[in-house]
This record gives structure tokens, C-alpha cells and sequence, in this order.
């Protein structure tokens, strides 16, 4: 059998429906391969692309993503995504074409190591010397890009290698299944603290979202607040009463005062990242403590808090911990209280009407528009923080946004792998004029192969959040973060086949939206907004700077 | 001084204009001080092009090119247009933002470890871990990129180093001068084997393109056919009578000719790659010899034949053969003439006038517009093989393309930072549909810093390489190569105020470059060429397959 064939053929055997890729002259056999197979190719426009559809599918679907591309360029193009899917943790495998193993080395044409080159930002890597070895790098990829913190593993697939003939009994050999690391030896402690607590509140981060049901219950079990970081929107939904919402820079105040005046912290997959724990946004009690349950011991004790750390997949460590505490665990009912009154303070009214229109209003229309089933993802940069501030987001899975890495160009490429994971729902894109410009090829995709989404611009002419900054602490020195001859984006979206809308009232967005919602093709809305709006509040992670409030109005 | 003062104060030191890149967090004190500092900054939309237009800057003018981008994804981004500057060798430093060196490790927002991914593609990599290394970093980077075999060298900046205080007395310091490897010592018996040859052939590679002058006085004392490699084109012009073109997959038969039928290559910076020396176009003589003349000694005795290397740079190693030759004659007067007459029988008329139109002809009329004062980058794939088949190029510098890479996307970008290093000439870019959408956003950039390039677009609607060998090769089943949904390149022309013109017949071409070149924004000339147009001849990889001519005659 061909090495091509056993490729193609163990991936479908895995259950895998979709493969997203670009052709070149080292994976050429493969593609010829995949003419026959029923896995389904979605031909990309770049292949930073490819990987980031392939991340969306994975967010979106709970099972990986692949992506494929040729050997130099292809492969170094991946780069971006695949760096984006590893600081998220998304589980993906990352297929390349490479040279013939006779010429490695010899700088032939379209090389390059891309095993070192991947090294740094994946799980895993295999590169297939041996066609024999081909059936080992795939399983154990599927495993590895898994198991544990997921996240992407690389397999580097020499032509004269996928050209040769495999032995076909080799296809069906088991290897061994990989140990999943556990350690629950804090575990009494753990339950100590939590019964001896206060202000005890739940962190959800993004390692949290197999864990949605468990994590309601300990919150009603405990009466404790639950903050979300960017990852995590969903997991508990937006309209819970104990749900503060988002945790950060760009978070809601609910979240921070109830984080500031905790006494122990319940981490459910949350690795307190610089976006989200920072010194004026961490808990203020210097007695206080952490119950951190995580899969990746490297990420425990970062917060300097005396920590009981549950290293455990965190559906398993919140069931344990519900059955340690229930029935006997009396809930702290005034703790329990103070935080739904921080909740109903936090609760400002973004149907704010003026022109130029400001991106609170479009995120106000947008949640009339979305349903528990609709599938948001975002940009990078100001669009993001405004979508993950007050967007209500019920289920996780719904809200696909690039929260470590900050990639600019996730959100539409990242929206249509997830229309292909899950093709009954409606997916929207928020997304800046910056960031659509770097992917905006990948309209030819979504047409191409028929998987529409909406996609909402906001344009205000600028890099957004680099502006902010230049504004709040650069004395408004605006260096190279006016966007000059951004594109007409309607005219552009028209001229790849899709429709498109352009915005410049607030009276106006509630129907374009619906109209994009509505069309089964992909529709671009572009809506002009305020470049003089920022994202606030905003949290300095330096205690000692003031928050910026801007239209927040929130006291206590 | 602040770190980012010392860093902008000895780039400008060193020459820099002109610096591309896109902000981010990591940089934005970096991006304060350019607003003080004499360097153009180009912002980019895509740092994949920030890293082409340092590339095709470095290329036109010969001078390293810079590019800048942010710490995570900025870096990443980076990562393509590096490789393919490290695969040509062009001289480039890649600054990278970087989080502060307190928070390395942990996961920080937009972080990467840029100096180990950056590794397998650079001449060589620093991270500023200590803001009184700055200077070391950039001095050596410098002297790095430049000396020897060029290339990308890559500087990663942590934010912390850069806002920090440096003592300006660093700033001035000298460090040691890095030494060049050089070998001469097979001179005697390289002028010795030009005296025995018979059939002598000298092949010009990209090592070669500041050479030029030399290789040219040595061709004419030797009257011996030149063939070149792709990264060749231009440093011998295609006018001289002895040049035989192309040699290579895509190459002239005229230049296959010469090199299966020659006793003696003199190589000058040409690293015998596989797209150029493959055993189709081999010398066929058993006792076939190589003067191979390169700079990097990595690169020897790959051919196989027998060799005498001379390790030096391209000007040195030819005058001192030159020198060494001495003034006894040297003459092979029917290799010559053969040679003559092998380059006019294999001349073909691309002036084809049919519809769909061929892109040959699109060739033909280019080659009637541009002239000394152009510069031509190509994209990747047939378009970028119609253009190193059939364009005369006749100076060094005048023909920008990603050879060993082989970069879908290069074209554009590349143009763009030709021009801002040239802003005196006139650029020319030669692209497909496929290549120009994965960088269609930098006509933005074009506009914005007015840089006005003409883009020509070769649009047959698919992957046209990838098609042609799925039709050789792989009988005729076609797999993702066809584009479909391609948007109309005229109308998202017009969209980022550039102009547009749309070609469907071969008589129209010729006005159409015209009205492109003439204008002073750039223009976008779409013209719809035969999707089963073939560059042909093409040399399969495979020696047992024969040579496909289609339809030449030669």
C-alpha cells in the first residue's frame, strides 16, 4: 500500500471528516491521494489560514483539527496558526510535505527543517524517515494533540517516503496509550480550605470546558461567584446570577471587586495568565488561598498564593470536590449576596445611540441576534475586548477568540472551521479593519466551498488597541496605527461573490445584522465606528496606575 | 539613553532609510522613537510582507533590508519572508519585539520563543537579554548579514531591555571584525583545466550579482557560452550574443545544450541546485570538470564531477583567475561557433496572438516596455517561469525572485520594497491569481506610502504549476488547484484606490503595460491567460521520463 494511501486511510480511520490545505509540489501524491478518499479538502487561500480553520473546527467540534501544506513555504506559513492553536491548547495535527529524505539538508528546493522550526510551538513532532514508522507518528499524534493539555503535534512527511510502499499490517499495530499524569495528593487539603473559607470564588479558565455541569453545581453548592477569563466565556452562562462575567485588563468590575475580596480562589483550568491575574486585579487578601485543579503541573504556583494544586482533568477534581462537600457545606449567604449585588452594579446600559457609532452599541445588536447555538469568534485587539466584555455567551464552544497568542486574522478564517464543524449553525465573526485586511483572501474560501458566515467589521480606520495605548500612555504620540487606503471593504466583499453592508447609523445595525444572519451566503456587515472610542474600563496590571473608566459608571 | 534611542541612533548610523513593519505591544516604545528618527517606517497590513518588501529592498539596492514586528504572532508572521531571504541568501535584520526579559517562559501574552524558532532560517540570532548588549547585537548583525554568504540575522528585543537606560559610551564601541574563510589555492590548477578544456561553459549564479563586470571580462576572454540560474538573470545581459538563457527545470534547450555538452563548468555562485542541475541537463562528458567559485564552502563538490574549489568572493576568485590566466590565447573557435549557432536555432517567436491568450505573449510585449530602468520581481510558479524563460534582463539587480524558497506571495511585496530602494525606477511585478491573493492586501501599503508599482496579473484561475504536473504526471486528475471564487482583482484594485485594467485579447496587452507603466499609482493589469497554457520545455525530475517539449520546435 502507498504510503499516500496509508495516511489518507488511517485519518478517516480516526474519524477525521475534513482536512484543511494547499497543494505544492512535495504533497502532490497526497493530493492525488485525497481525490479519492471521502475526507473532504477545503482549499485555503494562504495557509496561515488553513491552520487557524483547522483551530476553529477543533474549538468549535471538541475534536481535532488538520491541516495540510507543502514543504519551505507552506510549512513556514503554518507557522502563525500553529503557534496560535499551541498558546490556546487546541488540539490539531499539522501535516507537511518535505523534501526527499536523500536530498535533506542539501538546501533543495522549497526545504526547510521545519521539525526544529515547529519545535518551539507544538506539543510533538515526527518526521517520517521511514514510511514503516508512518502509522506510529499518526497515532501517536492523535493521541498526544489530545491527551492531557491538548494542544498542536507536528508529522513532517518526506515525498519519497509517502511515495513508497508500506506494509499494510502495519497500519492496524497498537502502541502504547500514553499515561495521563494525575496527582491528587493535595486533595485533602484542598477540601479543607474551601469548608474553611469566607469568600471563596471559581475561576474557570479555558481548560474548564468539559466541566460546565460540575462547575454549576459547586457554585450553587458553595453559593460562590464564578469569574471567566477570554477562554472561557461559556462555560457558565452570561445570565447566571453568580456569573461575573470576565476577569482582566478588559474585564467586567463585578469580576474584579469579587476577585479582589476573595479569600480562596477555586482555579478550574485557568493558568492565572498576565492578561487575566495581574496585581491589581489578583485577591487582595494576603491570608488568601488557591484550590488550583489543572492538567499541566508547569502552570501551578505562578500566583504566588499558597496553593492546594489538584493536577487532574477538572471535570473528575469538581465532582470530587462536590462529593467531599455536599451535604454538610452551609453556604457563606452574605459572601453570597455582596457578589449578586457587585453583579446588578455592573450592569451598564451599552444601547448608547450617538454617531459615530460606538462598538458598545453593535455588541448590544449582536446579542439580539445570537442564540445559544450561533458560534461567535473574534479578532485580535479592540474588537476582541469589546465582544468578550459584553457579549452574552451561554454554552462553551461558542466563543472562539485567540486569548494567549493575540492573533490578528483569527476571526475569519477561525469562523469558517467552525461553520465546517458544524454546518447547522450560524457562525459570526467580529472582526477590525487591521486584522480582516491580513485574511480577507479567505472570502474566496468561504464561497469556494460553500461555508457562509457573517462577518462584522468594525472599521475604524486605526490598530484600535495600539492606538489606546498610545493614547493613555504615549501622550497620543500615533506612531504607524492610522490604517491610510483601507479598502472598500462592501466593494471588496462584493468582488469575491459575497454580500456586503455598509453601516454608518446606529438605527441601522439590528437589520443589517439580521439580513447577514438570514443570507446563505457569506455576508460582510461593515459598520463605520468611532475611532476615538476605547475599550474601558480598562485595568492596569501596575496597581499603583489608576483604571481608566471611561463610560463605565460602576461604584459601589 | 533609552534603548530604543540607541537602537534607532545606530541603525541610522549604519545607513538605514528605511525600515517595514507593524505594531504591537511589544514594540509600541520602539514605534514612539521612530517618530523622532530620520528611518521611514512602511507599515505593512501583513508582517509576512514586511519581511518580502526588507527582502526586495535588500535585493534592488544591494544593502541589508530591515524589517520590525511584534513579540507572538508579529514573529511568527515574520517567519516566511525570513526564510525565503535565508534561501537566497539576501542580506536582512528581522528586529522582533520581544516580552520582558522577566516574564520569558511563562506564557506571557504574545509571547514566543522567537530565537529558537527563528534558528533553522537565519545566518545567526540575538536576544537582547541586557540593554548594554544592544550595540554588540546590532554592530554584528550587521557586519553578520552582509559578510561571506548574505542573510537574514535576527535581533529579539524584550520590551523591559528596550524602555531601560543604556550607557551611550556602548554605543560607539568596536568589536572584533568576523573573519571571511578564503581558499585560493587551486588557482594554478583551475587555469590549468581551462587551458585543457575543450567545451568550457561558465554558469552564473546568484553569488555572482555583484560581479558582474568580471564575469562578463572572463566570458570575453574566453569567448565561452554563459548559462545562468534564475537567481543568475540580468548579471550577464540577455543581449550578449554567448549568453545561452536559463539553465534548468524550466531553462532554454540552448543552455541545455551547452551544459550536456560540455568538458569544463566554471561555476561562479551558483550552488548547482536542483531545479538548476538536475540529470537531465547534467554534463554528460564522464570526465567532466567544475571550477566552482563560491563563497560558502558548504556548497562544493555537490555535482559530483571532478573539482577544484575556490573559495572567495565572486570578484576576487575571477580577477585572480583572470590574473592567473595570464595573456597566452585562449581559443575554441567551433565550440563557439557552435554555440552560436545553437542559441539562434533555439530561438522561438513568443509573439502568439491567440485567444485565450498565451502567456507568452505577455512576455513578448513586457519585453517591449521595460528597459534599464525597470525592476521585475515575480511571484511563484509558471507565471515566475514565463518571466526567467522569455524577459530580456540585462543588468544585475533587475530581476527579484524567490528561487530556492519559491514563495507564493513574493511578487508584490518584493516590488513594493524595490521601489522604496529605488524610488527612481520603475517596478514591474509578475504574478498569478493565487500568489497575489495571499498578499492582495498590501495594495494598501503601495497606496498609502506611495510606492507605486504595475502588477501584472497572470489569471488562469487556478494553481497553474500544480495543474501542469497533475496533467504530466499524474494523469490529468486535478486536485485542489482550481480557484474557484477568485474575486474580481480589477474591482478590489479599484477598491484600495489603485488602477485597474481587465485584458482578454493579445492586441490589447501592449497598451495596457504602456498606460500601467506610465502612471504614477499603482495599476493592477489583469489579463486572462489560457489555464492550459504550459511552460514548457520542462525537465522531469525523473531521468527516465523524457524531456517535455510541447510544441517547441528546437
Amino acid at each position: 500500500m502507498k504510503g499516500t494511501k496509508a495516511l489518507v486511510t488511517m485519518l478517516e480511520r480516526k474519524g477525521i471528516d475534513t482536512i484543511f490545505g494547499y497543494p505544492g509540489g512535495s504533497v502532490i501524491p497526497i493530493y492525488d491521494e485525497l481525490y479519492d478518499s471521502s475526507l473532504r479538502h477545503i482549499l485555503v487561500r494562504h495557509e496561515q489560514c488553513a491552520a487557524h480553520m483547522a483551530d476553529g473546527y477543533a474549538r468549535a467540534s471538541g475534536r481535532p483539527g488538520v491541516c495540510l501544506a507543502t514543504s519551505g513555504p507552506g510549512a513556514t506559513n503554518l507557522v502563525t496558526g500553529v503557534a496560535t492553536a499551541y498558546a490556546d491548547s487546541v488540539p490539531m495535527i499539522a501535516l507537511t510535505g518535505q523534501v526527499g529524505t536523500g536530498s535533506l539538508g542539501l538546501g533543495a528546493f522549497q526545504e526547510v527543517d521545519a521539525y526544529s522550526l515547529l519545535m518551539p510551538i507544538t506539543k510533538h513532532n515526527f518526521r517520517v524517515l521511514d514510511v514503516n514508522r508512518l502509522p506510529h507518528a499518526i497515532t501517536e499524534a492523535w493521541e498526544i494533540c489530545q491527551t492531557g493539555r491538548p494542544g498542536p503535534v507536528h508529522i513532517d512527511l518526506p515525498v519519497d517516503q509517502m511515495n513508497s510502499d508500506v506494509d499494510e499490517s502495519v497500519l492496524d499495530k497498537q502502541y502504547g496509550t500514553k499515561p495521563l499524569k494525575e496527582d491528587l495528593s493535595d486533595f485533602e487539603e484542598a477540601v479543607m480550605w474551601i469548608k474553611d473559607a469566607k469568600r471563596p470564588i471559581i475561576l474557570v479558565g479555558g481548560g474548564a470546558v468539559g466541566a460546565c455541569d460540575e462547575i454549576m453545581e459547586l457554585s450553587r453548592l458553595l453559593g460562590a461567584p464564578v469569574n471567566t477569563t477570554l477562554m472561557s466565556m461559556g462555560v457558565v452562562p452570561s445570565d447566571y446570577d453568580l456569573c461575573m462575567g470576565p476577569l482582566g485588563m478588559h474585564g467586567r468590575m463585578s469580576a474584579l471587586h469579587a476577585m479582589n475580596e476573595a479569600d480562596l480562589i477555586i482555579s478550574v483550568g485557568s493558568r492565572f495568565s498576565d492578561r487575566t491575574y495581574s496585581a491589581r486585579s489578583r485577591m487582595q487578601d494576603p491570608n488568601g488561598k488557591v484550590v488550583h485543579i489543572d492538567l499541566d503541573a508547569t502552570e501551578f504556583n505562578k500566583h504566588k498564593h499558597p496553593s492546594a494544586n489538584l493536577q487532574c482533568d477538572s471535570r473528575k477534581a469538581v465532582r470530587m470536590l462536590i462529593d467531599a462537600l455536599s451535604p454538610a457545606y452551609v453556604p457563606r449567604s452574605e459572601w453570597t449576596e455582596r457578589a449578586r449585588m457587585l453583579k446588578g452594579r455592573c450592569a451598564c446600559d451599552p444601547d448608547i445611540t450617538s454617531t459615530p457609532i460606538v462598538p458598545q452599541k453593535v455588541m448590544h445588536e449582536i446579542n439580539k441576534v445570537i442564540d445559544d447555538d450561533t458560534i461567535v469568534t473574534t479578532d485580535v485587539g479592540q474588537n476582541q475586548m469589546w465582544a468578550m466584555h459584553y457579549l452574552n455567551i451561554s454554552k462553551p464552544r461558542r466563543f472562539l477568540s485567540s486569548g494567549t497568542f493575540g492573533t490578528m486574522g483569527y476571526g475569519l478564517p477561525a469562523a469558517i472551521g467552525a461553520k465546517a464543524a458544524k454546518p447547522d449553525s450560524k457562525v459570526m465573526a467580529i472582526t477590525g479593519d487591521g486584522g480582516f485586511q491580513m485574511v480577507m483572501q479567505e472570502m474566496a474560501t468561504t464561497l469556494a466551498e460553500d461555508l457562509p458566515v457573517t462577518v462584522v467589521l468594525l472599521n475604524n480606520g486605526t490598530l484600535g488597541m495600539v492606538r489606546q495605548w498610545q493614547k493613555l500612555f504615549w501622550n497620543e504620540r500615533y506612531s504607524a496605527t492610522t490604517l491610510k487606503c483601507d479598502p472598500d471593504f462592501v466593494k471588496l466583499a462584493e468582488s469575491f461573490g459575497a454580500r456586503g453592508i455598509r453601516v454608518e447609523r446606529p438605527g441601522e445595525i439590528a437589520d443589517a445584522l439580521k439580513q447577514a444572519m438570514d443570507c446563505d451566503r457569506t455576508c460582510l456587515v461593515e459598520i463605520m465606528v468611532d475611532p476615538d472610542e476605547h475599550v474601558l474600563p480598562m485595568i492596569p496590571a501596575d496597581p499603583k496606575q489608576n483604571l481608566v473608566m471611561g463610560r463605565c459608571g460602576f461604584s459601589i | 539613553m533609552r534603548g530604543t534611542k540607541a537602537l534607532l541612533s545606530m541603525l541610522e548610523n549604519k545607513g538605514v532609510d528605511t525600515i517595514f513593519g507593524y505594531p504591537g505591544g511589544s514594540v509600541i516604545s520602539i514605534y514612539d522613537e521612530l517618530l523622532d528618527s530620520s528611518i521611514r517606517h512602511v507599515l505593512v497590513r501583513h508582517e509576512q510582507c514586511a519581511a518580502h518588501m526588507a527582502d526586495g529592498y535588500a535585493r534592488a539596492k544591494g544593502q541589508p533590508g530591515v524589517c520590525l514586528a511584534t513579540s507572538g504572532p508579529g514573529t511568527t508572521n515574520l517567519v516566511t519572508g525570513i526564510a525565503t531571504a535565508f534561501a537566497d541568501s539576501s542580506p536582512m535584520i528581522a528586529l522582533t519585539g520581544q516580552v520582558a526579559a522577566g516574564s520569558l517562559g511563562q506564557g506571557a501574552f504574545q509571547e514566543v520563543d522567537a530565537y529558537s524558532l527563528l534558528m533553522p532560517i537565519t545566518k545567526h540570532s540575538y536576544r537582547v537579554l541586557d540593554v548594554n548588549r544592544l550595540p554588540h547585537a546590532i554592530q554584528e548583525a550587521w557586519d553578520i548579514c552582509q559578510m561571506g554568504r548574505r542573510g537574514p540575522v535576527h535581533i529579539d528585543l524584550p520590551v523591559d531591555q528596550m524602555n531601560a537606560d543604556i550607557d551611550e559610551s556602548l554605543i560607539n564601541e568596536k568589536f572584533g571584525v568576523k573573519p571571511i574563510g578564503e581558499d585560493l589555492s587551486g588557482l594554478h590548477e583551475a587555469v590549468l583545466w581551462i587551458r585543457e578544456s575543450k567545451r568550457p561553459v561558465i554558469l552564473v549564479g546568484g553569488g555572482a550579482i555583484d560581479a558582474s563586470a568580471e564575469v562578463m571580462e572572463l566570458a570575453r576572454i574566453m569567448k565561452a557560452p554563459v548559462v545562468n540560474t534564475l537567481m543568475g538573470m540580468g548579471i550577464v545581459p540577455s543581449s550578449y550574443e554567448m549568453n545561452m538563457g536559463p539553465l534548468g527545470l524550466h531553462g532554454r534547450l540552448s543552455a541545455l545544450t551547452m551544459s550536456t555538452e560540455a568538458d569544463l563548468i566554471i561555476s561562479i555562485g551558483s550552488r548547482f541546485s536542483d531545479r538548476t542541475y538536475s540529470p537531465h541537463d547534467r554534463m554528460r562528458e564522464p570526465r567532466g570538470r567544475v571550477i566552482h567559485i563560491d563563497v560558502d564552502a558548504t556548497e562544493f563538490g555537490k555535482h559530483r564531477h571532478e573539482c577544484v574549489n575556490l573559495q572567495a568572493d565572486a570578484k576576487k576568485a575571477i580577477r585572480s583567475l583572470i590574473c592567473a590566466l595570464g595573456s597566452a590565447p585562449l581559443s575554441w573557435s567551433q565550440w563557439t561557433e557552435y554555440a552560436l549557432g545553437v542559441k539562434r536555432s533555439s530561438a522561438c517567436n513568443p509573439d502568439i496572438s491567440c485567444t485565450p491568450i498565451a502567456p507568452q505573449k505577455v512576455m513578448h510585449e513586457i519585453n517591449k516596455v521595460i528597459d534599464d530602468d525597470t525592476i521585475v520581481t515575480t511571484d511563484v510558479g509558471q507565471n515566475q517561469m514565463w518571466a526567467m524563460h522569455y524577459l530580456n534582463i540585462e543588468h544585475p539587480r533587475q530581476f527579484l525572485t524567490s528561487g530556492t524558497f519559491g514563495t507564493m506571495g513574493f511578487g508584490l511585496p518584493s516590488a513594493i520594497g524595490a521601489k522604496a530602494a529605488r524610488p527612481d525606477k520603475k517596478v514591474m511585478t509578475i504574478t498569478g491569481d493565487g500568489g497575489l491573493q495571499m498578499v492582495i492586501q498590501e495594495l494598501a501599503t503601495s497606496v498609502a506610502d506611495n510606492l507605486p508599482v504595475t502588477i501584472v496579473l497572470l489569471n488562469n484561475g487556478c494553481l497553474g504549476m500544480i495543474r501542469q504536473m497533475q496533467k504530466y504526471y499524474w494523469n490529468e486528475r486535478y486536485s485542489a488547484e482550481v480557484l474557484n471564487d477568485d474575486p474580481d482583482f480589477v474591482t478590489v484594485a479599484k477598491g484600495f484606490r489603485c488602477k485597474g485594467i481587465h485584458v482578454e485579447k493579445p492586441e490589447e496587452i501592449g497598451d495596457a503595460l504602456r498606460q500601467a507603466m506610465d502612471s504614477d499609482v499603482t495599476t493592477l493589469v489583469e489579463i486572462m491567460v489560457d489555464p492550459d497554457a504550459d511552460i514548457l520545455p520542462m525537465l522531469p525530475m525523473n531521468p527516465n521520463i523524457p524531456i517535455i517539449k510541447g510544441g517547441v520546435h528546437y
